[in-house]
């Protein structure tokens, strides 16, 4: 297609000319060369110049470039020909090509254009700039007479020298907030260390000077050209490559400066890169903000409109946990989801394991109320805080349940607690004035000490990945490097009590709670507030909030209202749920690993765990001589009514022969119509609030009342 | 109800409950010395922090008709002092809203 060499792109014959900044690719006219058959013109002249709204220009190109992504040339060649646009015009190729190949100085005469003198004609088409003439101290490059010598161009300072004028020929057409300089710079940059990689160190010494120097001069920016000045020192290509962070020639330099120098190319002349893909996110990314009770990790299909059900977000309590005798302060999932962990005012701390909830070990030894727990990583320990008189923090083995290890030097309440992700060490904030926050290992020596006046710490929460350690004071946020113990951070925040930190998977975001009713999510590195959440109620308690459901999408918090909120994390409240009346919900957890599942710990000394509760069974048969339910999570029988005399008999066979022994067995005698209205209410009130209410204990969110085979055909007759 | 952690005050003398050393006020927050509780030497405060305030009363002290309030150390429950809601004479209404320590009951903690 273009004769021309500069044009900009090439444009099907007749079909106009593709937006380029200004520029005329009028020139091609003359040569327009329409090299397919005119059956092809007519039928394209035929198609609409729109698609359901959209240009078609702009849809066929990212097309063409998306079926290039995708592996399939052939197709995108076709559909190339077919429609007669082309992804890249023939200046766009050379550049990318001259970049790639270290052409350097082709690529800056594709880039920039070439300085003409003389005649205002040049060759034909005269290919504008995008931009608006020479910033001052850029360097002629190309065909200028006094090349070494590095002249300035300014405002057609130069221009009374020279018999004719000078214009900009060609070059391509440059995005609007395309800084031209840092282009050349780059460009220039690359080739300079290329020459060093290649140990040219003459030519790239004259680089240095001619090329890269009037920058630094223009831009005051002298910092740069010292650094790239020091390279010449290095010894070898693999020094240059490791002082300049670069990936060399052979890696992919080369590939990452053409994408950082097409940022800045006009974006219909050279289209961003994976265009497709990017549109595609941001059509997800909107269903999924606007999805209320998005609770999966899983990419929505492109198929549907996405839009998450509310039967499957954990709404409803199944289950009290009734194991506690005074205000129940904390609670804390394990790491793998397998124990449930929650300390109370009564003293003492229950750890529950999730399957079943049945209470695995209780934890005494404390003589006053436990305020916080913290899992080890690898969940075989766990730290417990005491408060007032006790002023201890105790490390437990979850296994024995014994103490290993008493920490009582505290004069005043531990606070909290954090582990190291080796499992060696933690840290333990508490609200004494010598020993606030310190470093601790297993034997119970302190590692190191922070010494600062006025630290008294209300809550710790560490990185995943252990490099950040956010400490709150009452007012303040703190946050230090770990491993250098160096304090990197501190925001003063004003008119606020700060009560609980948490810090997000990805270790950039902190969940901060404070008095007077306020949720704040910051990044940790600049303290700045990236949301905010409210509706809750905290003023006088240590409340907290967390993160929650897959893919961190939700916050959940306690409230001094006796409701658990929960907003998604951009910012709209899901749900605010009525629990634990009266008093304060204190602390909200959910499952690390089960998105369908959260707890709630409050001031009635109870722990509510809520769970996304499904009755899967598409129909219940309420037989009339006995009724079973079959948990099919636990994999076992929980209730079992038979009072048939051959039903008994089965069942107790059952029993003994079957490896899933029921946890009750019940035989009753009663009539079948008696019988089939208690079936009917169970199913009316949902089956596990049945069992519960007759004091099993369920935690089956998969039931389905089961037939047994005895009674079948006097169950299809009152059915 | 509730968890609640104690307020830390920042000064160079701060008097505290005698029983847990909970801080209760400053030394700078003093307005009188003159003053008679039941175990003898009292204080009046002006902003007193930790402590949890009983039912209102009404009683006749040596200065005349008050409605008072008996005020406990949230820690450890013990009475440390009481609060003067509302004073019937004129004279004494400098008084209203200002807490009343007993020196017996505290002690200070630096």
């Amino acid at each position: 297609m273009g004769a021309i060499k500069y044009a900009n792109g090439s444009s099907s014959g007749g079909k106009g000319a593709l937006e380029s900044n200004g520029s005329h690719a009028n020139g091609s006219r003359s040569g327009a060369i329409v090299s397919s058959p005119s059956r092809l013109t007519e039928k394209r002249a035929a198609l609409p110049p729109t698609f359901f709204g959209h240009d078609r220009e702009e849809v066929t190109r990212i097309l063409i470039q998306g079926l290039h992504e995708l592996g399939y040339d052939g197709a995108a060649t076709t559909l190339s020909r077919e429609s007669g646009y082309e992804l890249e015009g023939p200046v766009v190729a050379a550049f990318r090509a001259a970049v790639l190949a270290g052409e350097w100085a082709e690529a800056e005469a594709l880039l920039f254009g070439v300085q003409r003198y003389g005649n205002a004609d040049g060759d034909g088409g005269g290919g504008g700039l995008g931009g608006e003439g020479w910033p001052t101290g850029e360097v002629n490059i190309g065909f200028s007479k006094n090349r070494g010598k590095g002249i300035y161009v300014g405002d057609g300072a130069g221009a009374g020298s020279w018999p004719g004028y000078q214009h900009q020929q060609g070059g391509l057409p440059l995005a609007e907030a395309a800084n031209k300089n840092e282009m050349l710079f780059w460009l220039r940059q690359q080739k300079y260390l290329e020459l060093l990689e290649r140990r040219d160190l003459d030519a790239a010494l004259a680089v240095l000077r001619q090329e890269l120097q009037p920058f630094a001069q223009a831009t005051h920016d002298v910092g740069r050209l010292h650094q790239l000045s020091s390279l010449i020192m290095c010894a070898s290509a693999d020094d240059v490559r490791y002082q300049a962070q670069w990936t060399g020639a052979e890696g992919d330099s080369r590939a990452q400066l053409l994408s950082a120098l097409s940022r800045y190319i006009s974006p219909s002349v050279m289209i961003p890169e994976h265009r497709l893909a990017i549109l595609l996110d941001q059509v997800k990314g909107g269903w999924i903000s606007n999805c209320l009770y998005h609770n999966t990790s899983t990419s929505p299909s492109l198929y549907v409109d996405h839009m998450c059900d509310p039967d499957e977000f954990p709404l409803q309590t199944i289950l009290e946990l009734r194991d506690h005798t005074d205000e129940v302060w904390f609670l804390a999932f394990s790491n793998n989801g397998d124990y449930l962990a929650t300390t109370s005012k009564d003293h003492t701390i229950c750890i529950y394991e999730t399957r079943s909830y049945k209470l695995v070990q209780r934890l005494e030894d404390h003589e006053s109320g436990v305020c916080y727990v913290a899992w080890s990583p690898d969940d075989s320990k766990l730290i417990s805080c005491a408060q007032a008189r006790d002023n201890s923090a105790r490390v437990w083995d979850v296994r024995t349940g014994r103490c290993i290890l008493l920490l009582s030097s505290f004069t005043y309440p531990v606070t909290s607690a954090a582990w190291a992700p080796s499992g060696e060490t933690f840290v333990i904030g508490s609200q004494d004035a010598d020993a606030a926050l310190c470093v601790w290992n297993l034997d119970g020596d302190k590692v190191f000490p922070w010494r600062e006046d006025g630290l008294r710490v209300h809550d710790v929460a560490m990185t995943p990945d252990g490099s950040r350690l956010v400490v709150l004071l009452e007012t303040r946020i703190l946050v230090f490097d770990l491993a250098s113990k160096d304090k990197l951070a501190d925001f003063a925040l004003d008119n606020v009590k700060l009560t609980s930190v948490n810090v997000s998977r990805n270790g950039r975001y902190m969940l901060v709670s404070m008095n007077d009713n306020k949720i704040r999510l910051m990044e940790i590195e600049t303290g700045e507030v990236v949301q905010t959440y409210d509706g809750h109620r905290q003023t006088q308690f240590i409340i907290r909030s967390a993160f929650g459901g897959a893919d961190e999408n939700f916050i959940v918090s306690g409230s001094e209202d006796s409701r658990v909120y929960v907003w998604r994390t951009n910012g709209p409240l899901v749900t605010a749920l009525d629990a634990h009346k009266p008093g304060c919900v204190n602390a909200v957890a959910w499952h690390p690993t089960d998105p369908r599942v959260f707890a709630s710990a409050g001031d009635d000394s109870r722990v509510r765990m809520y769970v996304t509760f499904f009755f899967s069974s598409s129909y219940c048969l309420f037989c009339c001589e006995s009724c079973l339910v079959w948990d099919f999570s636990l994999k076992r029988v929980l209730l079992f009514l038979c009072y048939a005399p051959i039903a008994i008999f089965l069942s107790c066979s059952l029993y003994s022969i079957s490896q899933y022994s029921p946890s009750s067995l019940v035989l009753w005698n009663f009539p079948s119509v008696l019988l089939a209205l208690v079936c009917l209410w169970a199913f009316l009130i949902r089956a596990p609030n049945f069992a519960d209410a007759f004091g099993i204990r369920t935690s089956s969110y998969e039931t389905v009342p089961v037939l047994d085979l005895s009674s079948i055909y006097l169950a299809s007759i009152t059915l | 109800m509730g968890l609640a952690y104690n307020i830390y005050l920042n000064s160079h003398r701060i008097y505290g409950c005698k029983n847990c050393k909970t801080h209760l006020s400053n030394h700078d927050d003093i307005m009188s010395r003159n003053f008679r509780g039941q175990h003898g030497k009292a204080y009046l405060f002006e902003n007193v922090v930790n402590i949890t305030a009983g039912e209102p009363g009404e009683r006749n002290m040596t200065t005349g008709r008050h409605v008072v309030r008996d005020i406990s150390c949230r820690q450890c429950k013990e009475v440390v002092g009481w609060k003067y809601d509302k004073a019937y004479e004129a004279s004494e209404k400098y008084k209203e809203g200002k807490f009343i320590l007993e020196a017996e009951l505290l002690c200070t903690v630096t």
